[in-house]
């Protein structure tokens, strides 16, 4: 049971190691996977333009998240350009 | 005292839609034989060669299930047939008589346990009745808060994981087995984690993923075949009507016991507090093995008793433990897991559990190597190191000459100089470029001296027969030689001659094993890497002396590792396959004293989770 401390240490390492995102899209002899974030990200209406499936994913862009001021619902902020 | 014994049975569920039937087997080819689209299938284990149920009789008979029961507990005069499963459900009851089912539910209901009784008639379920000993609860705010919503790609991923919280919360407490404790911690942490201004976007997101992993798969491994039984199938195929929930709590058992026993022992405190303590009047990594001053329990005698001068940790994060066909044995920060395999197989060489010591090394090791190569808000001063490895009395603090000791072991690794020029800028590239062989070669060491009491026998043996288990690892084995004769080395730092006397004693050990595991493939191939290579072994060995002293004599705390042996007791009366009093507290020193078969043996294993589940006594 790492405490807070010593889980945020354990981050920094990764950081010497590469960090590994984990559950992206990824292919052996006999199958192939995307994030899971694909799929519920379509389900919940969102904009998946960060997260189609191609199959080498590059690093995302980070947009702040825009907060509808009357329901509090969070949505995504229209892109420019392509992913393509 | 009850007893495994007369094998393995298996009863399948099949349903039409509108009835269900249950038949029982003896053999697994005939229970799949005959699989459809909605049948589901649990192995069950009798105790004292109790026969398969017979279900297709045309007098009523009642299947009960009770969980959970350590076995060891279950006192039952009426003569029911007895079997375990892997499921929460562990205890399953065939009873014919009206007194063996008053008398199996008065004991479940004495045992304060979940039951589950289905009334049968040739073979038909005529009646699904259960009981859960806790009432629904409303989560508590820990569980329920919104995650801040900072990033908009995190969405989709932050509400998995909300909804995955409460669920699991919830599942906990239909199952009769609540984990207020544990699943607050976790998300309590991990929010706070979250919100640490250090972390970058990606390494929350990382969080959040490998959370979302983890703790999905642990639910429905952990309350698969919780009542409704019919409502809760398990994704393991041939689990798919009990589940492993035994299984699982068993791996958590081990995980939760040593986070027991690394959060007493403060590793990380203790080295942090070396900030605070003046340095030695020498380089550490200039004291020899042979000197005074490693005699002693550094971590121990260097810091005073932390209770006086630091406050515990007030935030933990409980790791998430599961099983996994693709991962195997495997650590994240949030996660330990180890290979589906184990659950029928773990009484066996090539899958035992000891090997989840290696992934529980490796948690303590990042945090360690985290404190001293990345400190808190900023990379590690190289320019302030350099000078201190150059002018060993610029050091201010014992601290410092530990990071100098682990710096100069990672500029070691891979430089044939005994000195050299080096710039700041060299010393990050050093730095970066052996952080992971650092970590490996370390958790290695460290799992050596404090898992396995640094027996060098025991230790290989793990190691090289659960390795035969992983395909397509040839390209790695010189690396895993190298990092084998790094942990058995720590035993020969004071001898003469000690690499020659550690590569040889490798040597003899792996002969030994290929002689008892004629077919395991890496073995031989780590033979012929001895044999052939044994010069650029040697230099492989002396590269990485520094780091092997660095892990003996500063991260090894013979105290702490002897709390962890010690913690346990009456470990010499268990009997393999017997369940008797008295309950261990200790799950690693049972797994160390575990008899291992050479093949898989269901039964075997099933009573090794049986006990880790059930049998642990915890603080």
């Amino acid at each position: 049971m790492p405490s807070q401390f010593e889980l945020l240490c354990a981050i920094r390492f990764d950081r010497l190691t590469g960090l590994r995102p984990y559950g992206h899209f990824d292919h052996d002899a006999t199958c192939m996977t995307g994030p899971k974030h694909v799929h519920s990200d379509a389900l919940l209406g969102g904009n998946s333009q960060d997260l189609c499936p191609v199959e080498h994913s590059h690093a995302m862009p980070f947009e702040e998240a825009f907060e509808d001021p009357w329901t509090g619902e969070i949505s995504y902020r229209p892109r420019s350009g392509s992913n393509g | 005292m009850l007893r495994l014994a007369g094998g393995t049975h298996f009863i399948v569920l099949r349903s039409d839609g509108v009835d269900r039937r249950i038949f029982s087997y003896k053999r697994f080819d005939d229970a799949i034989s005959g699989l459809e689209g909605r049948s589901r299938l649990s192995p069950i284990f009798p105790i004292d060669n109790a026969p398969p149920p017979a279900f297709s009789s045309d007098s009523k008979s009642h299947l009960i299930f009770i969980g959970s029961i350590y076995p060891g507990d279950i006192l039952l005069q009426t003569g029911p047939n007895i079997y375990l499963s892997l499921g929460s459900l562990n205890l399953v009851l065939f009873c014919t008589t009206e007194e063996q089912v008053d008398e199996a539910l008065a004991f479940a209901e004495k045992s304060n346990a979940a039951w589950e009784m289905w009334s049968i008639s040739a073979g038909k379920i005529l009646d699904v009745q259960f009981h859960t000993p806790t009432p629904p609860q409303k989560a508590p705010p820990e569980i329920t808060k919104q995650f801040s919503r900072t990033h908009t790609v995190f969405l989709p991923t932050i509400r998995e994981l909300e909804a995955l919280l409460i669920s699991t919360y919830a599942s906990s407490y239909a199952a009769g087995t609540p984990q207020d404790e544990s699943l607050s911690a976790f998300s309590s942490t991990l929010r706070s984690s979250m919100d640490d201004p250090s972390l970058t976007a990606l390494e929350q997101l990382q969080l959040l993923t490998l959370s979302n992993v983890s703790l999905s798969r642990h639910v429905w491994q952990t309350y698969s075949g919780t009542s409704p039984i019919i409502e809760h199938p398990c994704h393991f195929s041939t689990h798919s009507l009990l589940g492993v929930g035994t299984a699982s709590r068993g791996l958590e058992n081990i995980v939760r016991f040593s986070e027991q026993v690394y959060t007493a022992s403060r590793l990380v405190d203790r080295i942090q507090h070396l900030r605070h303590v003046a340095p030695h009047s020498k380089p550490l990594y200039s004291i020899s093995s042979m000197d005074s001053y490693w005699q002693r329990d550094f971590l121990h005698d260097v810091t005073p008793p932390l209770e006086d001068v630091v406050e515990l940790p007030a935030k933990h994060l409980p790791q998430i433990s599961y099983f996994s066909g693709r991962d195997g044995f495997r650590s994240t920060n949030v996660s330990i897991t180890a290979p589906s395999e184990t659950i029928a197989a773990c009484s066996s060489s090539s899958w035992t559990l000891q090997t989840v010591t290696h992934e529980l090394s490796h948690t303590q090791v990042r945090a360690i190597l985290g404190l001293l190569l990345y400190p808190p808000h900023q990379v590690i001063d190289t320019t302030h190191i350099l000078s201190v490895m150059e002018k060993p009395s610029l050091a201010k603090t014992l601290f410092e000459q530990v990071q100098v000791f682990l710096v100069h072991a990672l500029w070691n690794l891979n430089s044939k100089a005994t000195s050299e020029f080096l710039t700041p800028k060299d010393l990050d590239a050093t730095i970066l470029q052996n952080a992971e062989e650092a970590n490996e070669t370390i958790t290695h060491i460290f799992d050596f001296m404090y898992h396995y009491n640094s027996d060098e026998e025991r230790y290989v043996r793990s190691l090289w027969t659960t390795w035969a288990t992983i395909p397509h690892i040839e390209d790695r084995i010189p690396s895993y030689v190298a990092r084998t004769l790094c942990a058995i080395h720590t035993n020969n730092l004071r001898r003469q001659n000690s690499y020659v006397v550690t590569i040889d004693s490798l040597i003899a050990m792996l002969t030994s094993i290929k002689e008892e595991f004629k077919n395991s493939p890496y073995v031989e191939a780590a033979l012929e890497h001895l044999a052939g290579s044994r010069e650029w072994l040697l230099i492989a060995l002396k590269s990485r002396s520094l780091l092997i002293r660095f892990a003996r004599h500063i991260l090894f705390s013979p105290r702490i590792s002897a709390e962890i042996l010690r913690a346990g007791s009456g470990i010499e009366e268990f009997k393999p396959e017997v369940f008797a009093e008295p309950k261990m507290r200790n799950p690693l020193l049972f797994l160390n004293n575990c008899p291992l078969d050479k093949a898989p043996n269901a039964i075997r294993s099933v009573w090794i989770w049986h006990y880790l589940a059930y049998g642990v006594q915890l603080k």
